[in-house]
C-alpha cells in the first residue's frame, strides 16, 4: 500500500529562524492525524509545504508516491485543504465561490448542493461571503476544501477562535468525513480536538518532532500517570518530594508558589501526600487530582505548555 | 496619548522601507527626472509651418527677425505644402500655419492654447519688422481642431488606466487580502488566473472605449476617419501591453503604498509626455526620440491617424508590433517572477 504521504528530512529556514528542521514522518491512508504544539512549533511551515504553497528548502516530501516538482497537477487534484486564514472574495455569494472552485477541478462528481448541506451552509447560499460569521466562513473553507473529493484533506486550526458550538458542528463533520476513508492532516493547539478526531497525534516543537502515536500510545509511552495539582500560600520549607513512593517528577511554579506532581497512582500517593502536607504545617490554597492530558503529556516533555 | 499615536503611525511608516522609498524617494526621483527633462530645454521651441508659393522666402525673412533678447521663445519655420501642413497639425506637429502674401493668414485653432500663444508671439514679433494686415483663419475641419486631437489621446489614456489601475491593483489587492494564495492551490493553471485579469480587462476597457468613441461623436462631432478593424486592432495591442503592464508591476508588490508607487511610476511619466494632452513634438529632440516609443505614445498616436488621418491596418502595423511584442514580454516576465502568496 503507498503512503498518503512521506516526509524525508525536511527543512526550511526564514531568515535565521528554522521554523522546521529535518522532520521524517509516513502518513498511511485513511488515517486522521493531528499536528499538535504550541505557536511557532513549525506547524503552518509544515502543512503549507504538504500542500505546495511553501517548498523545503532540504528533504523530499512524496505525497501518494508523487513529488511536487513533477506531478503539481495530479497532487493538487486529489488534495483539498484550508488555510489557517482563507479569505475569499466578499462580494461573491456563498454559491458563487463555490461554482468559482468547481470551475478550477476538470472531473468532479459531488454537486455543490451536496457540499453545502454536509457542512450546514445550504441555508446561507446566496448569502455574500463577507456577511458570514466566522464560524461560517471556516465551514466555507472546508466545503471548498472538500469540492474534489480529497483523498488527503489538510486543515490548518480550522477551529481557531471559534465558539464552543461551531467548535463541536465542524468535528461532527469531520467525522462524517471518516467515514469515507479520507486521509486527514490536522493542525491545533486544542488537546481536546486532537483526542476527539484524530487516530494518531505528532508533538511538534521548536521545527522538530517530539513523539508520535495515539492517545493511548503517547500516554503509555510516558507510562501514563496523574497529576497532583496545588497551591501553597507561602515557600518556607523545603520539601523533599522525590522520595515518596510513586512519586515521578515535580513542576514547580516559583512565582505562583504552586506544584505539579507527576505521580504512578493517585489513590496510593495521596494519603502519604496529605501526610507530608500535615507534618510540615504547610498552608494549603488550592488543592486537585487530574488525570494525565495530552497538554500534561507535551508539558512533561517540553517543560511548556501547548497553550504558550 | 495624542503623542503616542502620532508615534505609532510615525513608526509604522518608517519601519517600512518599501513605503519609505515611495513617499520619500520616488517624489525625488520624479522631480529630478522631470526637472532635468524640461529645464534641458532653455526656451520653447515653436514650430511654426509657412505655406504658399513664396514660403521659403517667407520661412528665410521670419529667421531673419532678431529674437527680442527677453523672448522665452524661439520659432522654427518650416516650409510646407498646405497638404502637410493640415497633417502635422493632425499630428500635433504645429499648431499653427502661416500663408504670406498681400496679407498675413493665420492658420490654427483658437481654442488650443498652444497655438493661440503662438500667434500672439509670432504677430507681435512680425509687427516689428514689417506692418502688414493680418486675419485669423481658424481651421476646424474635421480632424484638424484641438479636440479632434485629445480625443484619441484620451482613449490611449483610458486604456492604459483601466488596465493598470484596474488590473494592477486588483491583482495586488488579490495579493495583500491573501486571496489569490488559495485560488492557485488547486489545479488552476497560474496563466490562466493572469490570463483571465486581460480579458476581463478587454471587456470592462472596452466598454470604457465604445462609450467615449460614440460621446465624443455625438457631443463634438469627433469622427473617426480611418479603418474600424485598425482601431479594433490598436485597441485590443494597448491593453495587451498594458495588462502585461499592470502583470508585472503586481508580480512582487505586497502592499498597497509600494503599489501605488509602482503605478505611479508607471503612468504619471506617460501621461504628463505620451501626447495626450499636448504634442510630445514640443519636448526636446533627444527626449522625443525616447517618448515616440512608450507604449502610450504609441497607441494615441496610433488612434490619433486612425481618427484624423484615416489611416488602416497598414498604416499602424508597426506600432501594433511593438506594442504585442512589448506585451508578451511584459507578461511572461510577470508571470515567470510572479510571488504568489
Amino acid at each position: 500500500m503507498i503512503n498518503a504521504i512521506e516526509i524525508n528530512n525536511i527543512k526550511k529556514k526564514f531568515k535565521d529562524l528554522t521554523a522546521v528542521d529535518g522532520i521524517s514522518h509516513t502518513i498511511k491512508e485513511g488515517e486522521y492525524v493531528a499536528l499538535l504544539g504550541p505557536n511557532g512549533a513549525g506547524k503552518t511551515t509544515l502543512v503549507e509545504m504538504l500542500e505546495g504553497i511553501q517548498f523545503p528548502d532540504e528533504g523530499e516530501i512524496q505525497i501518494l508516491g508523487m513529488k511536487w516538482d513533477s506531478h503539481e497537477n495530479e497532487i493538487r487534484k486529489v488534495m483539498g485543504f484550508s488555510l489557517q486564514e482563507t479569505k475569499f472574495i466578499d462580494k461573491l455569494t456563498v454559491d458563487e465561490t463555490m461554482k468559482l472552485f468547481f470551475s478550477f477541478y476538470s472531473s468532479v462528481s459531488k454537486k455543490s448542493d451536496e457540499i453545502l448541506d454536509l457542512v450546514g451552509l445550504s441555508l446561507k447560499k446566496k448569502s455574500y461571503v463577507e456577511n458570514l460569521s466566522g464560524g461560517q466562513r471556516q465551514k466555507l473553507a472546508l466545503a471548498i476544501a472538500l469540492i474534489n473529493n480529497p483523498k488527503i484533506l489538510i486543515l490548518d486550526e480550522p477551529t481557531t477562535g471559534l465558539d464552543p458550538g461551531a467548535r463541536r458542528e465542524i468535528w461532527n463533520i469531520l467525522q462524517e468525513l471518516k467515514k469515507q476513508s479520507t486521509t486527514l492532516i490536522l493542525t491545533t493547539h486544542y488537546m481536546e480536538e486532537a483526542e476527539q478526531l484524530c487516530d494518531r497525534i505528532v508533538f511538534l516543537d521548536k521545527g522538530k518532532i517530539l513523539a508520535s502515536g495515539s492517545l493511548s500510545e503517547l500516554l503509555e509511552l510516558n507510562s501514563l500517570g496523574e497529576y497532583v495539582n496545588f497551591v501553597l500560600l507561602k515557600n518556607d520549607k523545603i520539601i523533599n518530594w522525590e522520595s515518596l513512593p510513586g512519586f515521578r517528577n515535580i513542576y514547580w511554579n516559583e512565582k505562583d508558589i504552586s506544584g505539579k506532581i507527576h505521580v504512578d497512582d493517585i489513590i496510593s500517593f495521596l494519603p502519604l501526600f496529605l501526610k507530608i502536607i500535615k507534618d510540615n504545617n504547610l498552608n494549603v490554597l488550592s488543592f486537585e487530582c487530574k488525570k494525565m492530558t495530552l497538554d500534561d503529556l507535551f508539558l512533561s516533555m517540553t517543560g511548556r505548555s501547548l497553550g504558550d | 496619548m495624542f503623542i503616542q499615536l502620532i508615534l505609532m503611525e510615525l513608526k509604522s511608516f518608517y519601519r517600512n522601507p518599501g513605503i519609505i522609498f515611495w513617499a520619500f524617494g520616488f517624489p525625488l526621483i520624479m522631480a529630478g527626472a522631470l526637472g532635468a527633462a524640461f529645464s534641458s530645454k532653455k526656451e520653447s521651441i515653436r514650430k511654426i509651418g509657412i505655406i504658399g508659393e513664396n514660403s521659403i522666402e517667407i520661412v528665410n525673412k521670419y529667421k531673419s527677425i532678431p529674437i527680442p533678447e527677453n523672448s522665452y521663445s524661439t520659432f522654427e519655420f518650416i516650409s510646407l505644402s498646405k497638404e502637410e501642413a493640415i497633417i502635422k497639425v493632425k499630428r500635433g506637429e504645429i499648431q499653427l500655419y502661416v500663408e504670406s502674401s498681400e496679407e498675413t493668414n493665420f492658420y490654427f485653432d483658437p481654442s488650443n492654447s498652444e497655438g493661440y500663444q503662438s500667434y500672439l508671439l509670432l504677430e507681435r514679433l512680425e509687427g516689428k519688422f514689417e506692418k502688414k494686415p493680418s486675419k485669423i483663419i481658424q481651421i476646424n475641419t474635421k480632424g484638424t481642431r484641438y479636440i479632434d486631437f485629445l480625443i484619441p489621446g484620451l482613449l490611449a489614456l483610458g486604456i492604459m488606466n483601466s488596465c493598470v489601475w484596474g488590473s494592477g491593483w486588483t491583482l495586488i489587492e488579490f495579493r495583500i487580502k491573501k486571496l489569490m494564495r488559495r485560488m492557485i492551490a488547486t489545479p488552476l493553471p497560474k496563466w490562466i488566473f493572469l490570463s483571465s485579469h486581460i480579458v476581463t480587462r478587454f471587456i470592462l476597457s472596452g466598454l470604457e472605449f465604445f462609450f467615449l468613441i460614440i460621446f465624443s461623436y455625438l457631443i463634438f462631432d469627433v469622427e473617426i476617419q480611418g479603418s474600424i478593424l485598425a482601431l479594433f486592432l490598436i485597441f485590443i495591442s494597448g491593453n495587451f501591453t498594458f495588462s502585461g503592464i499592470a502583470i508585472l508591476m503586481s508580480s512582487r508588490a505586497s502592499n498597497t503604498q509600494v503599489a501605488n508607487g509602482l503605478i505611479n511610476l508607471v503612468t504619471f511619466p506617460m501621461t504628463i509626455s505620451s501626447g495626450v494632452f499636448f504634442s510630445y513634438h514640443n519636448f526636446p529632440e533627444s527626449a522625443e526620440k525616447i517618448i515616440q516609443y512608450f507604449p502610450l505614445t504609441l497607441l494615441a498616436d496610433s488612434i490619433r491617424s486612425i481618427y484624423n488621418e484615416g489611416s488602416g491596418i497598414t498604416d499602424i502595423f508597426i506600432p501594433i508590433l511593438i506594442l504585442n511584442f512589448l506585451g508578451t514580454i511584459f507578461f511572461f516576465t510577470g508571470l515567470k517572477i510572479y510571488k504568489w502568496d
